[in-house]
């Protein structure tokens, strides 16, 4: 039986958050170590919003990173895909 | 020269290390500077050599090796013994750090990494496929808001809002685990 999740379903974001957030992840794309606290500073009212979800996208991108490293011809996809779960974990 | 007739080394514990000195040092000697490098150390082994040939002779078997490969079996070990000297520095215990802590992490942290590590990929498996394919296409693909709009035929804002989305969710569920 699934736990009930608290996901915020219908959570909502300002053009400045979505326009901080998707030019800090595009820099991270871009391998140019991006300084969170700039990107944050322009949605200064929900600067506390905010941080924990840029911290989230700086931990994705290095394990994706670090992942694509260790396995360069690895089926992301495979993984990612819960009906495809086989325990292709990665160690 | 039939050296074990000589030297009467058939009969074991007794070794006649004039003889064996006569017949083998030179072998023995050009075999250790070839390990060591230098006729000084070389020279000095040989000795060493000897003289533990003669304090355990005692240990020889005639029946397991003749005269000539048991001092090339002392050679060796002094000359192992020689270079592990000379790789590890003699250090007074004084000039030890009061604290020596570990430099890598332990089991222990490397476990809740890996746990860490695994619950992450879990959540973003778990995430809802609109958002789950955006996160592949920009983390994974390197795509660009824009590039993956015009992939998914979808405007850019609309990118942006699932990724920040996908982010928040990835956020609360790893909290929850």
């Amino acid at each position: 039986m699934e736990s009930k999740r608290t996901d915020p379903e219908d959570i909502d974001f300002t053009d400045a958050e979505l326009d901080a957030f998707g030019d800090y992840t595009d820099a991270l794309q871009a391998q140019k170590n991006p300084d969170m606290e700039e990107y944050l500073k322009r949605c200064p009212g929900s600067a506390d919003k905010m941080r924990p979800i840029l911290e989230t996208a700086l931990l994705l991108d290095r394990e994706i990173t670090q992942f694509r490293r260790k396995h360069p011809h690895a089926d992301l996809d495979k993984l990612l895909d819960p009906k495809q779960k086989s325990g292709n974990k990665p160690k | 020269m039939n050296y074990a007739a000589q030297a009467g080394g058939e009969r074991k514990g007794v070794i006649d290390i004039a003889a064996l000195w006569r017949e083998f040092h030179e072998r023995v000697y050009h075999w250790l500077y070839g390990m060591v490098g230098n006729a000084e150390d070389a020279k000095d082994l040989t000795i060493c050599v000897y003289d533990w040939a003669w304090e355990h002779q005692n240990q020889y078997d005639p029946s397991r090796s003749s005269h000539c490969t048991w001092l090339y079996l002392i050679a060796h070990s002094e000359a192992v013994g020689f270079w592990r000297k000379r790789r590890l520095p003699k250090r007074s215990l004084d000039t030890l750090p009061e604290s020596m802590e570990p430099t890598c992490a332990g089991p222990e942290a490397e476990h809740n990494a890996a746990a860490a590590r695994e619950g992450l990929w879990r959540a973003v498996g778990d995430l809802p496929e609109s958002e789950r394919v955006v996160m592949r296409l920009r983390f994974h693909d390197g795509l660009t808001v824009a590039r993956v709009a015009r992939v998914l035929h979808v405007c850019v804002r609309t990118v942006k809002y699932r990724e920040a989305r996908a982010a928040a969710l990835l956020r609360v569920r790893l909290r929850q685990q």
